[in-house]
């Protein structure tokens, strides 16, 4: 009697470490099929100030406390930035990132995941930072090869004011 | 619906409780130790941690390679301890995702006990996040996984600006300064884990924090075993270029990912929030029944400290008599004092009183501390009543338990039967009465050993009639006119064998001589039974 609760035991140890030893790893997740590439459109983009600087009027001035009578009165508030990506024609993205922080003064951070499966590509990128702006600010046109399982990550370079692949 | 689910999910752990109370013995039965083996594979977890932590480094660039160095160069020490750490982990979710359902299902998370399963909340969430942020530290295309998956999640939140994901664009955007935030992360939360731990157990009297040890040796040399069989290996080294695809993951800690890719993170969201919250408010959902807690009657609290030691759950301590309560032959010792937010309305510490005694006229039964709404009195009416009831050949009393075996189911015409909300709250006065005033015989039954809803009733009643433990049954009494079986709901076919077996017994014994016997010896044994 004894030897078979050893033996029950035994076999008690034997179903919990097969359990967690194939759960620790198994079944197998497919996140990406082998073929499959993905481009990542992330950058942190200030859009330009949405109005002008433009000077008070005496009018104005004159209303103010002694102490606060600045020249210019300049909104802090930024436009918007509206991106597109097109790939071989076609319109994957679209998007209108609105400025963070609470006076809307901040940049516009976009991240977005496109998967593709690997292969070469005809990319039209199109960026608008100005309300007023018809059409865009800033444009890229050209072809890209994705090799599988690549990350292609497009960022905008403010300086050279044009996008960057990595 | 809710009664159906968690009556058909107790009884599924009923069963698998006989299963392993064949195997194990009720002492051993690791379905009554989850609470603890969570504990002891936490214990195994911070070993290994603390080992593994020597090698590891904690750079961006040479982490994955210090861990690769662990699993294949010293594969004989520092592989096992990483093999132990993981596999200790996993069984740490196992154990505490049973821990939950069993504490669900039985019911034992309402009333005072909301504070062990509301601390149990962040302790499940702090879980996860420590096992998350382990496999992010390995930082092969596993970590990468987690790590992107798990910040685009968080980015979902409205309230980030800037998104975390961004950290992770690509391999020279991580920094070692955020790697050793997350370092940190991992080391730190379990030590507030272990202060949670102990907190969750605080309002426990006597919490079963360490396993037996035959149970703690079987599960170490198992998961040793494993470690051997299957040593914890890691994918290839994280490289943000490219996507991880086919990946091994723990299905124990990261199930979230999936469900990441194939909803939205919106809805993971609402998952693991919305189900944090339920669970915490589970204890306040109705049916709420909150029963009358403790009442201590100072004439006749002497002070003795049994119940205080006696109650699982912490509630009753001894304090000096205020002018209101320094009456009576014991004005001058201290008096219990029930803090009424952690009684569970067990009456435990009625069983445990010297002054509960039977042995007086009806009016004047008397406690030092009892349960208003099912008191000393009633319970020696009902007795006095049950006793009257016996006419068959043998007269067998049985007291059982509102949470073991219907006593409706067992009825016999040689039986009559007593329901108490625990058969701790039986004090052993009451068996000698029952034999002295008619029983042939006293069957003591309630919730399976080891699995008493009130945690320690059935155990302090074993060692009360084992000398074990005050106070005590009488020496006298003969023990073959008292039997205990302990039996869960289920069980009332066993039950019914065993009182009849029992009848059995009893009908083979000379009555007069044992009944006599134990009255002469009364006087003599007596002051045993007081503190
Ligand atoms: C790290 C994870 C956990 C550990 C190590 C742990 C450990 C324990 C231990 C040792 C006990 C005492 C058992 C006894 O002596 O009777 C206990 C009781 C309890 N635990 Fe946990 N626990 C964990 C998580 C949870 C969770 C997630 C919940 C529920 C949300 C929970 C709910 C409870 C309840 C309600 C009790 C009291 C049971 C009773 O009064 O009968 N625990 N726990």
């Amino acid at each position: 009697m004894q030897i078979l609760r050893y033996l029950g035991q035994a076999l008690w140890y034997l179903l919990f470490i097969a359990f967690i030893g194939y759960f620790s790893t198994s079944p197998a997740y497919t996140f990406m099929e082998p073929g499959q590439a993905m481009i990542k459109l992330a950058f942190n983009h200030s859009g330009k100030l949405k109005k002008p600087c433009r000077e008070f009027t005496k009018e104005e001035l004159a209303a103010k406390p002694q102490q606060m009578r600045i020249k210019f009165d300049c909104p802090r508030e930024r436009s918007p930035v509206y991106v597109v990506l097109e790939i071989d024609g076609k319109r994957v993205f679209e998007k209108t990132i609105s400025p963070s922080g609470l006076s809307k003064d901040m940049p516009s951070p976009l991240y977005e995941r496109i998967p593709l499966k690997a292969g070469k590509y005809q990319l039209h990128l199109g960026m608008r930072d100005h309300v007023d702006t018809k059409g865009y600010d800033y444009e890229f046109n050209g072809p890209i090869t994705l090799a599988p399982s690549q990350i292609l990550v497009i960022g905008f370079d403010p300086d050279r004011k044009e996008f960057t692949f990595q | 619906m809710l009664k159906l689910f968690q009556d058909s999910g107790h009884r599924a752990f009923l069963l698998a409780d006989r299963l392993a109370n064949a195997i194990f013995g009720t002492k051993w039965n690791p379905f009554y130790y989850l609470g603890t083996m969570a504990f002891f594979f936490f214990y195994i977890v911070l070993i290994s941690g603390i080992y593994i932590y020597i090698f590891y480094d904690t750079s961006v660039v040479d982490a994955y390679t210090s861990v690769e160095y662990m699993t294949h160069k010293q594969w004989y020490l520092a592989g096992v301890m990483r093999s132990l750490h993981r596999y200790a982990s996993d069984a740490m979710v196992t154990t505490m995702v049973l821990h939950l359902l069993r504490g669900f299902f039985s019911n034992r998370y309402r009333g005072a006990r909301w504070y062990s399963w509301t601390t149990g909340i962040p302790m499940l969430v702090m879980v996860f996040a420590i096992g998350i942020t382990g496999y992010w530290l390995v930082w092969d295309k596993l970590g990468q996984f987690v790590a992107v998956r798990t910040s685009e999640w968080i980015d979902w939140l409205p309230i980030i600006a800037e998104p975390t994901a961004r950290n992770f664009l690509t391999n020279t955007s991580i920094t070692d300064l955020f790697f050793r935030l997350l370092v940190v992360t991992h080391l730190g939360l379990p030590l507030m884990l272990l202060g949670l731990m102990l907190l969750h157990v605080t309002r426990l009297n006597y919490a079963r924090i360490n396993p037996p040890a035959g149970l703690a040796i079987g599960s170490t040399l198992a998961l040793l075993v494993l470690s051997l069989v299957k040593p914890a290996v890691s994918h290839e080294a994280a490289d943000l270029s490219t996507l991880p695809t086919q990946l091994n993951l723990d299905w124990f800690y990261l199930f979230i990912y999936p469900l990441m890719d194939q909803w939205s993170m919106g809805a993971v969201w609402a998952l693991v929030g919305g189900g944090a919250l339920l669970l915490a408010l589970i204890p306040w959902m109705p049916p709420k029944r909150r029963e009358p807690v403790a009442v201590v009657y100072p004439d006749d609290c002497s002070g003795c400290n049994l119940c205080v030691v006696d109650c699982p759950y912490e509630a009753i301590r001894l304090e000096k008599r205020t002018a209101a309560t320094a009456s009576g032959r014991y004005a001058h010792l201290p008096i219990a004092e029930v803090e009424e937010s952690k009684c569970v309305s067990c009456g435990i510490c009625t069983g445990s009183c010297p002054s509960s005694t039977p042995f007086r006229h009806s009016d004047e039964v008397s406690t030092g501390i009892d349960m208003p709404h099912r008191n000393i009195r009633d319970l020696h009416a009902a007795t006095r009543e049950a006793l009257a009831k016996l006419t068959g050949p043998t007269k067998v009393l049985v007291y059982g338990c509102d949470h073991g075996v219907e006593m409706s189911k067992v009825m016999q015409s040689e039986v009559a039967m007593i329901s108490l909300p625990c058969t701790g709250a039986l004090p052993p006065s009451f068996i000698v009465y029952a034999l002295r005033n008619g029983a042939d015989g006293v069957f003591l039954t309630g919730c399976r050993s080891g699995d008493c809803f009130h945690r320690l009733g059935n155990d302090w009643v074993d060692m009360r009639i084992e000398h074990k433990r005050k106070p005590y049954l009488k020496r006298s009494v003969p023990h073959e006119r008292v039997k205990r079986y302990w039996a869960a709901a289920t069980d009332h076919k066993q039950l019914i064998d065993e009182i009849e077996s029992f009848c059995q017994s009893l009908r083979d014994l000379p009555p007069a001589t044992v009944k006599a016997k134990a009255e002469a010896q009364d006087a003599t044994t007596s002051r045993e039974t007081r503190g």
